[in-house]
């Protein structure tokens, strides 16, 4: 098996505890081999079906209508500072920065 | 006053009552608080109950407004966002996000004077057959305690069987409506992929996803039908279906009433793996279908065979994409980001707030869609998607594909979770439709023991009115409808 | 050493002058409102949202493409392009790419520069269209002293349309030269106000000697780019010339101290996890209305140009100037309605009027003058009754107040002098006031400006100085033939 948990985890921005990875790493193993049944499938001439609507997305007039207001936003995020969401600082981890 | 009781009565016979009687609505929707009251410890249907007082006062007024639903209550699955109202999709990550905003059909729902009762328990973000991965806990199936409703709309199933609510939306992706209608003895329907919008309903596999109805019988879904169908200029898959009639139609069916010479068709590659058991139901089932007129073929369709592994790479890879945004400190679970390096931050809340059946479907998504796996699985499940459409379209145009809802009874809590291979062969029958887009109903076929057995029926697309009006000719015939367990 | 330096440019735009943002009814300017008040469940990504698209973006990126002659693609595809970062709220960016079941809007087509060497085709590698992220603002200025990030929400889902071109720039000046026509263009079709901020961002790619690649991210301005790239030249050269090795990395330009520096933040390791976005089912883009597209097309700017050079005799430099912003070359052709002589319309507008809107910030919101009012202020030039020099002072009260020149000449008698009767008074004054000057002015005829200026000072330039001279120097006796002037 060529992907490993860490690489896993960085995708899916997600970090396990070491039971939780011994866990999962049994089942991966089981459900790609399921997933790999589709590789019995004859499928050489066939185009992938995207998606069940043909006629395409439905778009939209280029108008304005209203949003909702920064109370919401206010009541819901962890903290506000002069109307601007804080966030978490945007320099990479020095812990993960060793990975690859 | 009279006193009726209106208590596990369908909803067109509610309506008769308690249209222009704000008294007859009021002791009802006592009644319903009364039952939740006793039963919700153990069945566990709701995540969110709403205070009685709100509820009732909210009926009463769209009731005196001469609203066409008059107060009902409906019960909502805690995926569909309702405004000021907590939805947590079963996710400790979204324990205490009350939007600001209502998903398009509980919009128009409340216009028509449906009044939300509560928000239904669920397996976490819609992951799951059992109600078994919420992070509030299972629900319990009410035809045997011991055994799971189903999933992943279990709370709303159990809400309906268990007369907690008369009616309930909940969510279907790959058989998250029927299934639980399935192990409830309850009418699921969900519709041909477009027909409902899906604006507010939080995403787990967009091109799958579709909100469905649970309910006391076929008619009351074409009833509810009329007041949530059209094209929704905030849903971009949204289509437009016309339904206006049709619910008289599905009303005044009856004993009498000739029915539509409907073939029935089983693929043989549907039933493989299906218990004896469920076996025998759906067969004396259709049995009685076809002494009533209907035709009933077999046919062979190989490709059936990969609908599942097809399905789940499909799903998996889009709820990555799905979940991506959640550990954001906007809503939904947070901690203080200061001084913590965003990656750090996310992981910790992501971290802390999935479950793992969700984890576990999010990394292997994430895996799926990487470059250099794109053509190997993705790619391929879509052309499996094709060829299975392409195949079964020519079916559905001159009949109906019939087969057990689900392939087992209900299992016992705690029994199907723990191999995650046995737990999604649950959704063996119930995938195809999602894949194809097509519209499928879950009636009750009977029992085994005192367990329900479900009889699904598959619709082409665009074709759910027929559908549910053959649903309904299967629930009078067969004769099972609007059951109610002994709790 | 001989350095051949190879550049590519990435070019987002931002559809400023679209109504509402790409996905959502929030209005694409956001530039006045409050943070975080120009949002909604759509384009704060919040759970149950979806995307519908706007009709009008895609219209203008398929006339752009036209534009550029691209090849359109037979259906509009967005897909999903993931990053974890706080600016983008839903873990995933709607854009376009190149892959199996996905293509952008458009592929190939060019755009003629005029290049180091002469003219030089610069070709397109595709255009797309995407939504922009939110806006990240550091409550210490920078990202690494600050403990925490500050998130403004209104700029998400903002229209963008990016531009890719291949490598075939080969200098700062010529990167520059390709992104001011590009801007120009997207002025003229409609797309972009490019004086407004943020308007565009440009990502340069530069490698020297077929050395690593190495990538200047989000410069924001058209001189930045020259200078940025001319500075990683240099950076480039140097480290070569000390037998040092050019690393692949990506690195921002700081426009106070003039570098450019490598980027701190967390590179995405290109594992963006393309693929069509579920939510939008590829929308067919039939030849008929692509025909109807190209139709509707405004008119080029370079056709423009071509054609004001000669309908109007202009030459190439003015009517790339008059078209340089769609806005000056419309208030050109609405005052040549009125006013007959383009040369000197267009002469005007280049110099001072361009210069009054340049000195106070670029953008043409600010005009408030009207087309009549250019055509009242030249009409009463060629009658001579007022001066040029009037007419340069008063015309920033044109522009900004958007006063009719007529009334303020009226108002104020600015209406120049040219009673002979007063001026000899006028010319005896000065001469009886400035002994030594008119001592100067009989040893060196120059020195007679001197006058000639108290003349204008006393009348507040509106004594025609032409005659004034002429009356002075009558007077002292000079002759009208010594050099003057």
């Amino acid at each position: 098996m060529d992907i490993t948990i860490e690489r896993l985890e960085r995708l899916a921005m997600l970090r396990l505890g070491g039971d939780e990875r011994n866990a999962l790493a049994k089942d991966i193993a089981k459900i790609l081999d399921f997933f790999r049944q589709l590789d019995e499938v004859e499928l050489e001439n066939v185009e992938p079906l995207f998606h069940v609507i043909e006629k395409g997305a439905t778009v939209r007039e280029d108008m304005t209508r209203p949003g909702i207001s920064r109370e919401w936003v206010e009541g819901s995020a962890y903290r506000v500072v002069d109307g601007y969401i804080v966030g978490p600082r945007t320099i990479v981890g020095e812990e993960r920065e060793s990975h690859q | 006053m009279r006193s009726v009781n209106l208590i596990n009565r369908p909803i067109h016979e509610v309506l008769e009552y308690i249209r222009g009687s704000p008294e007859l609505l009021i002791e009802y929707l006592y009644r319903l608080y009364e039952r939740i009251e006793r039963y919700e410890k153990i069945l566990r249907g709701f995540i969110t109950i709403r205070p009685s007082e709100e509820v009732i006062r909210e009926a009463v007024e769209a009731n005196r407004e001469g609203k066409a639903l008059a107060g009902i209550p409906i019960a909502v699955k805690d995926n569909i966002s309702t405004a000021g109202l907590r939805t947590t999709c079963g996710s400790a990550i979204l324990k205490d996000y009350i939007p600001p905003y209502d998903a398009t059909v509980v919009e128009r729902l409340k216009r028509a004077g449906s009044v939300v009762i509560g928000k239904t328990n669920m397996d976490e973000f819609a992951m799951g057959s059992t109600t078994e991965t919420s992070f509030f806990g299972p629900s319990r199936n009410p035809w045997d305690l011991s055994r799971v409703p189903g999933g992943s709309s279990g709370g709303s199933a159990v809400a309906v069987s268990a007369y907690l609510s008369p009616a309930s939306l909940g969510s279907d992706t790959g058989g998250s409506v029927r299934n639980p209608a399935a192990y409830t003895a309850t009418f699921g329907y969900k519709p041909t992929y477009g027909v409902l919008s899906r604006y507010g309903l939080i995403a787990y596999a967009s091109s799958l996803d579709q909100i469905g109805l649970i309910t006391r019988d076929s008619v009351d879904a074409a009833l509810l039908l009329e007041y949530i169908v059209g094209e929704d200029p905030m849903d971009p898959t949204s289509l437009d279906l016309k339904v206006s009639g049709f619910y008289r139609i599905a009303l005044n069916m009856g004993e009498k009433t000739d029915f539509p010479n409907a073939s029935l068709i089983a693929i043989k590659e549907m039933w493989e793996g299906v218990e004896g058991d469920i076996y025998k139901v759906v067969m004396s089932a259709i049995d009685k279908l076809v002494s009533s007129g209907f035709s009933y073929d077999e046919v062979s369709v190989p490709e059936i065979r990969y609908a599942l592994p097809a399905y789940y790479v499909l799903a998996f890879a889009e709820a990555s994409s799905n979940l991506a945004r959640y550990g954001i400190p906007i809503y939904g679970l947070k901690e203080d980001p200061m001084n913590l390096p965003w990656d750090e931050y996310y992981s910790k809340v992501r971290s802390m707030g999935f479950g793992r059946e969700v984890k576990r479907r999010i990394m292997l998504g994430s895996y799926i869609l990487s470059a250099g796996y794109y053509e190997q699985y993705y790619l391929k499940a879509l052309k499996v998607r094709r060829v299975l459409r392409d195949k079964l379209l020519p079916f559905l145009r001159r009949g109906y594909i019939v087969s057990p809802t689900m392939p087992v009874k209900p299992p016992r809590l705690g029994e199907a979770i723990e191999d995650p291979i046995k737990l999604y062969a649950m959704d063996i029958e119930t995938v195809v439709p999602n894949l194809i887009g097509s519209p499928a109903i879950s009636v009750v076929a009977g029992f085994t023991g005192s367990l329900p057995v479900g009889l699904q029926i598959i619709g082409p697309p665009m074709g759910d009115k027929d559908l549910i009006l053959i649903g309904r000719a299967a629930e009078i015939i067969i004769g099972y409808y609007n059951m109610s367990p002994q709790i | 050493m001989k350095l051949k330096a190879v550049i590519g440019l990435e070019i987002h735009i931002q559809v400023n002058r679209a109504k509402s943002k790409m996905f959502c009814g929030c209005p694409a300017n956001y530039r006045d409102a409050p943070p975080n008040t120009n949002i909604c469940p759509v384009c704060l990504g919040l759970p149950g949202s979806l995307p519908v698209p706007n009709k009008e973006v895609i219209r203008k990126a398929v006339m752009l493409s036209l534009a550029l002659g691209s090849r359109l693609n037979n259906h509009v595809v967005f897909v999903r392009k993931h990053y974890f970062y706080p600016d983008l709220p839903k873990g995933y960016q709607i854009s376009q790419h190149r892959g199996p079941g996905m293509a952008p809007i458009a592929v190939g087509g060019s755009l003629e520069i005029e290049g180091d060497l002469g003219a030089k085709i610069v070709r397109i590698r595709r255009i797309g269209v995407e939504e922009d992220p939110a806006r990240i603002t550091y409550p210490y200025g920078d990202p690494v002293k600050s403990p925490y990030s500050l998130i403004d929400y209104n700029r998400s889902g903002v229209p963008l349309i990016e531009v890719v071109t291949e490598p075939d720039l080969s200098s700062g000046k010529e990167a520059r030269s390709f992104v001011e026509k590009l801007l120009t263009l997207v002025d003229h079709l409609g797309i972009c106000d490019p004086d407004l901020e943020g308007a565009f961002r440009v990502d340069v790619n530069i490698s020297i000697n077929g050395g690593e690649r190495v990538e200047i991210k989000n410069i924001g301005s058209i001189r930045d780019i020259e200078k940025a790239i001319n500075y990683e030249v240099i950076r480039q050269s140097a480290l070569l010339m000390g037998g040092g090795v050019v690393k692949r990395e990506t690195r921002h330009w700081d426009p106070i101290k003039g570098v450019t520096i490598v980027s701190r933040h967390k590179e995405f390791e290109e594992e963006y996890r393309y693929f069509p976005d579920p939510d939008l089912p590829a929308t067919p883009l039939s030849k008929e209305m692509i025909e109807e597209i190209r139709i509707s097309m405004p008119e080029l700017p370079w056709h423009r140009a071509e054609r004001y050079v000669k309908s109007y005799g202009l030459s190439q430099y003015t009517a790339k100037v008059l078209v340089s912003r769609k806005v000056l070359s419309e208030f050109f052709e609405e005052t040549i309605k009125i006013y007959s002589d383009a040369s000197k319309v267009a002469d005007l507008l280049i110099n001072d009027f361009l210069g009054i809107v340049n000195s106070r910030g670029r953008s043409f919101n600010i005009v408030k003058a009207r087309p009549q009012h250019i055509a009242k202020l030249l009409t009463m030039l060629d009658r001579g009754i007022i001066s040029i020099k009037i007419a340069k002072m008063i015309l920033e009260r044109v522009v900004i107040n958007g006063e009719d020149p007529e009334e303020i000449v009226m108002r104020e008698g600015l209406i120049v002098i040219s009673d002979e009767a007063e001026l000899e008074a006028l010319a005896e004054r000065v001469i009886r006031e400035n002994p030594k000057a008119v001592e100067d002015a009989k040893k060196n005829p120059k020195a007679i400006n001197y006058l000639v200026g108290q003349v204008m000072k006393l009348t507040r330039g509106k004594a025609d100085p032409q005659k004034i001279s002429y009356i002075i120097r009558k007077k002292l006796g000079i002759s009208a033939n010594s050099s003057l002037q």
